[in-house]
């Protein structure tokens, strides 16, 4: 009898294919490469600014790249206040309005309700930066307010959705046994529902908050772009992401380099955020 | 509870209805038929958006063709070539879902300094697609990892057991049957692509020239919104009468990508 | 069945970027790259509609990035024009050849309702450090005072530090805008508004019904004439930058500029060709 193992190391059985394999397996390589890519790529570029003279300033409250002073501070502090500000205003008014649709409404209007978040959220956040420019700052001025709520615009909808998804799949078992307890209906939402759902809803926070983190343009024509920490919540902030955008194209030398530093930040802030979302999600599900 | 979660309610369709009607109504007098095909004029201000649309189209359907043999490597690699349920493969998902959160522009930032300055592609559809891939394959790899997980396992041992090889039980069994997955990840990343601004605006221009080749520079319609609005003077009425035909657009793709579910749930 | 869709998607897409790249058409199309200043910008960019109606096989492409980037994309043979709105330093204009288009003056806008008429050069000091706090300490006017300030890399904000003898930190901004464009929009929006922009910009605004208004400076009112001669304090100079030597298309798009044509655009865009002052 021939040796099989020989005869199957030493050539494929047809229709397999190796190289298939490895040309697979070689481009899932290079994507997962891309991201850390991009990281290195935005660390080495902006290491030049990582010398004694400007290092310091990073952590300083002042931004005045003409100066070479490029302190940090006031962009991560307005991009964190005002992503807070949007999740603040996002996730009850999302979460309410989905209980509404899951709980309360007619079916007609629950789908009504679907595809009025479905067309929402694929409007590109630019529309919702003209609608705050036009309606709100006038007369709040451009502001943290008015970033906060044109950012709780862009993510409801996709936190709204997330959330619907996760209610729709509470095993039936579940309420069924509530209402057998007789439970009323507020009190099988609160101690049942959001209960059983709050890892879902706690990763939809998560991506909710990622994404405010990263945008960048609707904030812009709202927020004032003041590199300064806010004195009051009409106050013109400044984000990571904003500074990108107004100083990107022209900014030369240590300013430029300065500023892949300002996405770095951005990147790894949201990172954070991904990763401890997963994490805490993860953890409710075990528990 | 019931109180505060109508209101809630309220508020939400009454944020699509505010932000529909003022799009709507600034932007429906610059609207119709020819919009969608005529040339641009007046630096934006008059005019059609075929070139444009035209320009959206291209950066599209290149940034995923790229993406598509990336991400599907990335969903073969966890799924398939490293041992289910290991820390190896729990990490390369776990980094995946993670990429999917990079702030788009980060990555713009990215690509205008790698691909159009150090690579020397300029402002370019080419440069635009580039970026946009670094952006959507993230996206597609979750959306492909999860369909090929939920295959049952049972389809791939029976053909396995036949004689079948793994890759034809792969491309012959695997695939077609996470075939929602695949289109559900399309689908993402064809919104995220429209959506983008800032990435594209720094990458692939702001030209409203029809372009003519990967190499020239083009406009997507979420960037020409925001430069008409932001600045062009006098743009405004343009941004909105833009916004108002990706609007459209939107809805129609929606509803087209609602009917074809329909259908091939049936 | 899918094999053969991802094959032909993936040789189609190989098809496609190669011939994307190595693009241009035909042999005699010049494909010709502007960039820099986005206040020269609008100029160069309905220029280059014009010469490309009577002469198709001359594309020109404009592209903003600020006038820094259109010095050094001129200097390292980046582009084949380059765009600025302010003086090149001894050593940036090194190797290149400056040509002056256009004479621009920056203005300082307020509101249209705001009745004040006139800034002094020290009360424009005061308001934009904030020393000067509400509008009634200059003029008719009663509100606390809004600034809105350019952003960092801009020359009209360098423009506007020198004149002024002033450093940016010491600046009280309420808000900080890229492009002139912004700075006329957020103006017009808030009645307690102060910005400046290039004169250009703000008349042509004006003209479309946008409700902001000129401030004089030190008695002088910013108009196309008191720019042109000279009076108005504030003036800068737009230029258009070649490589040393021009060759044929970068003589085209010039002879075009300073033609009658490239006069007409310069004039009906709010600034001042240069044939026009002394």
């Amino acid at each position: 009898m021939a040796t099989p193992t020989i005869e199957y190391v030493a050539e494929e059985r047809t229709g397999e294919s190796r190289i298939g394999w490895i040309a697979l397996g070689a481009l899932g390589v290079l994507a997962i490469a891309m991201i850390p890519g991009v990281l290195i790529y935005l660390l080495v570029t902006g290491s030049g600014v990582l010398d004694r003279t400007h290092l310091p300033t990073l952590f300083s409250t002042e931004w005045y790249p003409g100066e070479e002073i490029f302190g940090l501070v006031p962009l991560v502090l307005g991009t964190l206040t005002t992503s807070a500000l949007g999740l603040l205003i996002a996730v009850p008014v999302g979460l309410g309005s989905v209980i509404f649709f899951r709980f309360y409404s007619p079916a007609s209007i629950t789908r009504l309700g679907e595809s009025t978040l479905g067309v929402l959220s694929g409007l590109p956040s630019v529309i919702f930066g003209l609608f705050g420019t036009v309606w709100m700052v006038p007369i709040f001025g451009p502001s943290l307010l008015v970033a906060g709520v044109v950012l709780a615009m862009m993510i409801l909808p996709t936190f709204a959705m997330l959330t619907l998804a996760a209610f729709r799949q509470i095993p039936k078992g579940t309420m069924e046994s509530g209402a057998a307890l007789g439970l009323r209906r507020e009190q099988m939402i609160g101690r049942l529902a959001l209960v059983v759902t709050r890892p879902r809803l706690i990763a939809a926070a998560g991506v909710s908050l990622t994404r405010a983190l990263g945008e960048a343009l609707a904030v812009e024509m709202v927020c004032g772009n003041v590199a300064a920490i806010p004195d009051g919540i009409t106050a013109p902030v400044r984000t990571l992401t904003t500074t990108l955008v107004q100083e990107f194209e022209y900014a030369t030398g240590a300013h430029r380099e300065a500023l892949h530093l300002v996405a770095l930040a951005v990147v790894l802030l949201a990172a954070i955020g991904a990763t401890l979302a997963v994490r805490m999600a993860s953890k409710q599900v075990s528990s | 509870m019931k109180a505060a979660s109508t209101i809630s309610a309220i508020l939400v369709f009454l944020t699509l209805l505010l932000i529909g009607a003022d799009i709507v109504v600034e932007g429906a007098a610059g609207l119709s038929i020819g919009t969608l095909t005529d040339a641009v004029r007046d630096g934006g201000r008059a005019g059609g958006l075929g070139p444009i649309i035209l320009s959206t189209v291209i950066v599209l359907a290149g940034s995923i063709l790229f993406a598509l043999p990336l991400a599907l490597g990335g969903a073969v690699l966890k799924t398939e070539l490293l041992r289910h349920h290991s820390r190896l493969a729990r990490g390369v998902m776990g980094a995946f879902e993670v990429m999917v959160s990079v702030p788009s522009v980060a990555i713009g930032l990215v690509g205008w300094s790698l691909f159009s300055q150090w690579l020397g592609l300029g402002f370019s559809l080419l440069s635009g697609c580039l970026t946009m891939t670094l952006i959507i394959v993230p996206i597609m790899t979750v959306a492909f990892i999860g369909g090929f997980e939920m295959v049952p396992a049972g389809l791939r041992m029976n053909s396995l057991a036949l004689g079948v090889t793994r890759w034809q039980t792969f491309w012959r069994q695997v695939v077609p049957s996470a075939r929602p997955a695949l289109a559900a990840g399309v689908t993402l990343a064809i919104g995220r692509v429209t959506a983008e601004t800032a990435a594209l605006m720094l990458t692939s221009g702001i030209s409203t020239r029809t372009p003519e080749s990967l190499g020239d520079p083009g406009a997507t319609l979420a960037v020409h919104v925001y430069h008409m609005a932001r600045h062009v003077p006098g743009g405004e009425s343009m941004a909105y009468t833009t916004s108002l035909a990706l609007l459209l657009i939107c809805i129609a793709v929606h509803v087209a990508l609602a009917r074809l579910k329909k259908e091939s749930a049936a | 069945m899918c094999l053969v869709l991802f094959r032909s998607l993936l040789a189609s897409h190989i098809a496609l970027s190669v011939c994307g790249c190595t693009s241009d058409s035909s042999p005699e199309t010049t494909r010709y790259l502007v960039t820099g200043s986005s206040t020269v910008a609008p100029i160069v960019q309905e220029v280059s509609e014009q010469i490309e109606a009577t002469d198709p096989t001359f594309r020109i492409d404009v592209q903003t990035g600020g006038s820094t980037r259109g010095i050094v994309d001129t200097s390292t043979g980046r582009n084949d024009a380059g765009m600025s709105s302010r003086t090149l330093k001894p050593d940036e204009a090194e190797g290149l050849t400056v040509i002056t288009i256009a004479y621009d003056g920056i203005a300082l806008i307020a509101h249209a309702d705001n009745p004040t008429e006139q800034l002094t050069a020290a009360q424009v000091r005061g308001l934009f450090t904030k020393e000067i706090r509400d509008w009634n300490a200059v003029g008719p006017h009663r509100g606390k005072v809004v600034v809105v300030n350019k952003a960092e890399g801009r020359a009209t904000l360098e423009v506007f530090l020198e004149h002024f003898g002033l450093e940016n930190r010491r600046i009280k901004a309420d808000a900080v805008i890229g492009d002139n464009a912004q700075g006329v929009r957020l103006v017009s929006s808030d009645r307690n508004a102060i910005g400046y922009v290039s004169i250009g910009e703000a008349l042509h605004a004006i003209s479309r019904g946008v409700s902001i208004r000129l401030l004089s400076l030190d008695g002088v009112t910013p108009s196309l004439e008191s720019v042109g001669d000279g009076s108005y304090p504030i003036r800068r100079s737009l230029y258009v930058l070649f490589s040393k030597e021009l060759d044929e298309r970068d003589r085209q798009l010039l002879d075009h500029l300073q033609g009658p044509e490239g006069r007409e655009v310069i004039s009906s865009l709010r600034f001042i060709p240069v044939a026009n002052a002394p």
